[in-house]
């Protein structure tokens, strides 16, 4: 985002919007501006509408900023070229067909039934009775590296997955994430975008239940190591006795579950497999 | 996606904080019908805020009663679409029973990890985080704290906050009742606004 210059009055009223702290004043100018390194691509200042004079502005993107807006502003569509799995292309092809080709400030001007969230993850557990894809025995997991603290660069995103990826975890294809590795086998970004800031990204997969005492214990190392806050997610089908291995599990290594959470009711039909 | 798991909060504050969401199956050549249908059903019972999109609808329930209700009434039209209530567990659990059915899959939070002296400070965490995709600034939030304490109204501040969140899924009036708590917090000493980062 940039806030132009000969437009900005300076009064300051944009400053608090910003998620990830990037507009800040130039006292002896008595404008504000926009750090371009610290901004996340959010659109959060330009949407507020708070500006008064019309000085914040939405400049078109070029790779790899155009990750920053993908990964941080839940209504940017997926359109650098790294993106080409089937679920990605899906969201695109909805996008074009609502009138693509607008730039960046059209995107953002976008409300109600035309604004398009493409989100950061998959459908994860929220279809999982029609889909089956977490199943008895084992758990899905997401680790969503910058959420709540402002947001994180790749480069600190790349520091966990590369620690998974140590463990043997399959990243999740359909996640915009797969598309970042340049060796899905070591877990190592694209090295052009390490430096790009968003205000987060998902890494999900899916592991084998016997396996989630080391899966915490790498997350608990290289909690350490980074600089970001990252949220960690369990998914777990519920037995019959109503209580699930995730509880069971987690109650024996110490850590402790939310009290909240998300619960899919098993409405969806036709029912899937829960059968490894 | 993961944006409404991770709101922060307590049993207290939490225990009127419920979203639905509902997911079509593209795959089924009706499912036009089916999320308008269960767009009518949330309607009727009263969300404090909602979202759609192609991939989903949102709605945003500030009493479990709405819940069970919400849930009555899809099963009853027989949707066939994947829903996924956010909430306390029990409660949930609670709403499920209620209507005569057993939750299938549950994702828990295990909270934050790393370098948690990022976070802001709790009573602060649990407004931002409803908004799961993070665009609602800490900063913004003390901001409106303190044009609260200056008489302005915690409801139009909770409007404010909640436009940030381009899902609308904030809890307005959750977010109301956070906005004053703090309020009374500052005014009794136990917090005090910081400078803005």
């Amino acid at each position: 985002m940039v806030i132009l210059e000969d437009k900005c009055v300076g009064c300051n009223l944009c400053l608090p919007y910003c998620p990830a702290s990037a507009i800040r004043e130039v006292p002896d100018k008595g404008v504000v501006i926009v750090v371009e390194d610290e901004c996340v691509e959010c659109g959060v200042c330009y949407r507020s509408g708070v500006c008064p004079v019309d000085a914040i502005y939405p400049q078109d993107l070029e790779w790899p900023r155009t990750l920053r807006a993908e990964f941080s502003d839940p209504s940017a569509p997926y359109m650098s070229p790294i993106f080409v799995s089937q679920e990605i292309r899906t969201w695109q092809r909805d996008w074009e067909n609502r009138g693509a080709g607008a730039n960046r400030k059209a995107l953002l001007d976008r409300k109600g039934a035309d604004l398009l969230i493409t989100g950061r993850g998959t459908a994860e557990m929220k279809t999982n009775d029609v889909t089956g894809r977490y199943k008895r025995g084992r758990f899905g997991m997401a680790v969503e590296v910058g959420r709540g603290g402002g947001g994180t660069r790749f480069g600190e995103v790349q520091k966990i997955s590369s620690a998974l990826a140590k463990l043997g975890i399959q990243f999740e294809k359909r996640n915009p994430f797969y598309n970042l590795l340049a060796d899905v086998e070591s877990g190592v970004l694209i090295p052009d975008i390490l430096n790009e800031k968003v205000l987060s990204c998902i890494i999900e997969f899916n592991i084998p239940c016997e396996m989630l005492p080391n899966v915490l214990r790498c997350l608990q190392e290289v909690a350490t190591e980074v600089e970001s806050v990252f949220v960690v997610d369990l998914i777990s089908v519920v037995d019959e006795d109503g209580t699930t291995r995730a509880e069971k599990m987690t109650k024996g290594i110490g850590i402790p579950l939310s009290i909240n959470g998300k619960v899919n009711v098993g409405l969806g039909r036709p029912l899937a497999s829960l059968d490894a | 996606m993961t944006h409404t798991l991770h709101r922060q909060g307590t049993a207290e504050n939490l225990a009127n904080d419920y979203l639905i969401i509902g997911l079509p199956n593209v795959q089924t050549p009706d499912f036009t019908e089916k999320m308008a249908r269960f767009y009518e059903i949330c309607l009727k019972h009263g969300p404090v805020n909602s979202s759609s999109s192609v991939a989903w609808r949102i709605y945003v329930f500030d009493e479990r009663e709405k819940v069970t209700s919400v849930l009555q009434d899809v099963i009853e039209a027989d949707l066939g679409i994947s829903i996924v209530v956010s909430g306390l567990y029990d409660k949930v659990a609670a709403s499920c029973h209620g209507a005569g059915i057993e939750p299938h899959t549950i994702n828990y939070s295990l909270g934050f990890w790393g370098n948690t002296s990022r976070l802001p400070q709790k009573s602060i965490l649990e407004i931002t985080t409803m908004c799961g995709h993070g665009l609602i600034s800490p900063n913004l939030v003390w901001d409106l704290v303190d044009r609260v304490s200056k008489g302005f109204s915690a409801k139009e501040a909770a409007q404010e906050i909640a436009k940030c969140c381009v899902c609308d899924i904030v809890n307005c009036k959750r977010c109301e009742l956070l906005l004053e708590r703090i309020d009374e917090d500052i005014r009794s000493g136990k917090l005090t606004i910081p400078k803005p980062s």
